[in-house]
């Protein structure tokens, strides 16, 4: 269930608001409302708490200090935060190596978020550059991960097309929002070129 | 919160953006573009260059051509053989087109053989034989007809070394004449021979090549003496040259510095329909060494130029920079001025503030003077002007043209003094009036005391009053020594009961301080009023 390709989307867009404001507006709500499904879906996958044995990631009152050379710290996890990092996104994406941009996205942006959603989907077993002084520490980390949160849903090609929250969530979803985002945009298609033919 | 992360981003819609390769397109297709150009200009160029070299050897081939031929027909004159050399002429040409040999190789050989033999018909004789054992030997025309010469004049030696075949004996025994027979027996149709064969032919067509280019080196000459005018000549055409360079010169100046010149000297040039002419010939064509020898002195100038554009450029540079230095420090000056303004005005929004509020109570002339004090605030300077007349006015005062006060400021002090002197000469009048009707009722008659004891009360002196009136001391002086000596006597009836009641309070604070007290009845020891 990849995305799906849709060539004239920015033309589409850019009509739409030139032409037709009114419709891009009723179309952004019908996309906002398809999309907010599997972002409630992709909230209700995170725990509130991880379980015990990850007493430095999970959120207590203390602020985080860097104990590596990264800048930031290490983030704590929160659970609201997290479902908060959960986000609808209807402009387009960064350009990806291939020259495809995405447009109408779901995003887990928390830092805590993201290492939940991401953790291990490159090393399974804990990254070989890890600098903390314990060896298992990593893999120690991602089995709490898989246990407390889930194992990886994957929607897409590809190694990072995987992820245990928002990628789980559209796993699960098996291409309801692609289709009724689809089914949103032709329509809206349908209904301009139909109205710029009476006009003209 | 965390910044937006893609690896952690699920897009439902993707779209194709070409525009990075629509750029990449778009380069490419102006590069190549920009290489077609530059093809068609290297092109161009290489095409100009080969024109501009075949036309500068064309007038290499004329001109040395030229020089051969007016040198063996003044050999010829020398020799008295003048009126043959068109014949002779005529005759290398002939051999030239049979032989396949450059007439710039045949008229000096045929100049030696002339000097040494004195003959035309000889000198061509021993010509085609040279050119015979040249074909045979391999040897240059050159050298062949040198040795020939030589051997007409008895120097056999070079012949010897032609490898003709001749032995010296040979050489040292036979004449001339035989040694010609023989060479002619040996080499006989040599020359013919070698014209028939490829390469003969070969040399031919480099001959007629050759012609060809004398011939469009003295198209090309002809052509600048026929630009020159009716009566023109090779000289003029160099003068116009020169004038063409100057002009040009001038063009390449006037592009650094100004069209005034190149202006003047285009038209100077193209009023000549001469000139016109060949300054069109320049752009098209070629004009050889004096085209090069033009642009040579084009790129000089065009080089001075541009040397002196850049130091005029560094001065000018400089000189902005000094200018934007002065400008700075100036605006410097000027922002602190503004930051110090703005500090004062602070004061004056201050200073508007309490007049603003004084204002709401103020009437008349309190009014105008705020409003005065506001207008000056707010540099109004018609207001401040009516303002300051009108306050002004409400205090007896005028202001002239130059600003200055016309009335006497200190006027009104003398009126306020006046009228304070009038105010005590009434009061003083009133006082004597007090004095003299309280005179006989201060004493009080119920305790016992009498008129006739009260002492005299002696009121103010008329001369006293009038002394008081016309100012100074004296009045109050004289004043002061009418009460002089003048005692009042005052008598006080104390009540008896309040008496006794100090001294039962006196005994008791004594008492209370521990300090005993005797009363006694007969010598009490306190004082006691006698009534």
């Amino acid at each position: 269930m990849p995305a799906v390709e849709i060539a004239d989307i920015k033309l589409l867009r850019s009509a739409l608001i030139k032409y037709d404001k009114v419709l891009y507006n009723e179309m952004n709500r019908e996309i906002r409302v398809a999309l907010a499904t599997i972002q409630k879906s992709a909230r209700e996958l995170v725990p509130p708490f991880l379980g015990s044995g990850l007493r430095n990631f999970q959120g207590d009152s203390t602020t985080a200090k860097s104990r590596t050379s990264r800048k930031r710290a290490f983030p704590k996890y929160d659970a609201s935060q997290v479902k908060k990092g959960i986000a609808i996104r209807f402009g387009k994406s960064q350009k990806n190596n291939n020259g495809f941009v995405g447009y109408y996205s779901l995003i887990n942006k928390s830092a805590a978020g993201a290492i939940v959603e991401t953790a291990g989907r490159l090393y399974p077993g804990g990254s070989p550059n890890s600098q903390s002084n314990n060896p298992n520490a990593g893999a120690h980390f991602i089995n709490i991960l898989d246990h407390n949160v889930g194992n990886f849903g994957k929607y897409g090609k590809g190694r990072k097309s995987a992820g245990r929250i928002i990628f789980k969530a559209a796993q699960e979803d098996q291409g309801k929002t692609r289709d009724a985002i689809v089914k949103a945009l032709a329509k809206a298609r349908q209904t301009l070129v139909l109205g710029l033919g009476k006009a003209a | 919160m965390a910044t937006t992360n893609e690896n952690v981003r699920i897009n439902f819609v993707t779209a194709f953006d070409g525009k990075g390769l629509n750029n990449a397109k778009g380069q490419l297709n102006s590069f190549e573009q920009l290489a077609n150009k530059a093809a068609k200009a290297f092109i161009g160029l290489f095409a100009v260059q080969k024109v501009t070299a075949f036309g500068k050897a064309s007038l290499d081939a004329f001109t040395s051509d030229q020089k051969a031929a007016q040198a063996l027909t003044k050999t010829l004159i020398n020799l008295g053989l003048g009126f043959q050399s068109t014949g002779v002429e005529d005759f290398i040409q002939k051999l030239e087109t049979t032989t396949g040999v450059l007439d710039d190789q045949l008229r000096p050989a045929f100049a030696s053989l002339a000097r040494a033999t004195g003959s035309v018909a000889k000198s061509q004789t021993l010509l085609n034989l040279a050119l015979d054992i040249s074909a045979g030997t391999g040897k240059d025309l050159g050298s062949v007809s040198t040795a020939l010469s030589k051997a007409y004049l008895g120097q056999t030696t070079a012949l010897g070394r032609l490898g003709a075949g001749l032995t010296k004996s040979e050489l040292a025994s036979k004449n001339f004449a035989s040694i010609q027979d023989r060479l002619t027996q040996i080499f006989a149709g040599q020359a013919a021979q070698a014209a028939d064969t490829y390469a003969g032919k070969i040399d031919k067509l480099k001959v007629a090549f050759d012609n060809m280019k004398e011939s469009i080196g003295l198209g090309l000459v002809n052509s600048f003496e026929t630009l020159s005018g009716p009566n023109g000549s090779i000289s003029k055409t160099a003068d116009m040259i020169t004038t063409l360079g100057n002009a040009m010169s001038g063009f390449l100046q006037s592009v650094a510095g100004g069209f005034a010149f190149i202006d003047s000297m285009f038209k100077k040039l193209t009023d000549n329909p001469v000139g016109r002419f060949l300054v069109n010939q320049l752009k098209n064509s070629i004009i050889g060494k004096a085209v090069s020898n033009f642009v040579d002195i084009g790129k000089q100038a065009a080089y001075t130029e541009k040397l002196k554009a850049n130091t005029k450029a560094l001065e000018q540079s400089y000189a902005q920079q000094k200018k934007n230095l002065a400008t700075s420090q100036t605006q410097l000056s000027v922002d602190k001025a503004a930051l110090a303004l703005k500090q004062a005005s602070k004061v004056l929004d201050l200073q508007q503030i309490e007049i603003f509020a004084a204002m709401q109570n103020a009437q008349g002339t309190d009014l105008d003077r705020l409003k005065l004090q506001q207008a000056l605030l707010d540099q109004n300077a018609a207001a401040a002007t009516t303002l300051a007349d009108k306050v002004l006015k409400a205090n007896g005062l005028v202001m002239d043209l130059q600003g200055h006060i016309t009335a006497d400021p200190f006027g009104a002090w003398t009126t306020s003094l006046d009228n304070m002197l009038d105010a005590a000469i009434k009061a003083a009048a009133e006082l004597a009036k007090i004095q003299a009707a309280i005179k006989g009722t201060m004493l009080d008659t119920s305790a016992g005391g009498s008129a006739a004891s009260m002492p005299a009360f002696t009121p103010l002196s008329q001369q006293t009053i009038n002394s008081i009136a016309a100012g100074g001391d004296v009045g109050f002086a004289l004043a002061a020594a009418n009460f002089q000596n003048q005692t009042q006597e005052i008598k006080v009836t104390v009540d008896s009961a309040a008496m006794a009641y100090g001294i039962t309070l006196a005994n008791q604070n004594q008492s209370s301080n521990g300090t005993q007290t005797t009363l006694s009845r007969n010598n009490p020891g306190y004082f006691i009023p006698q009534s």
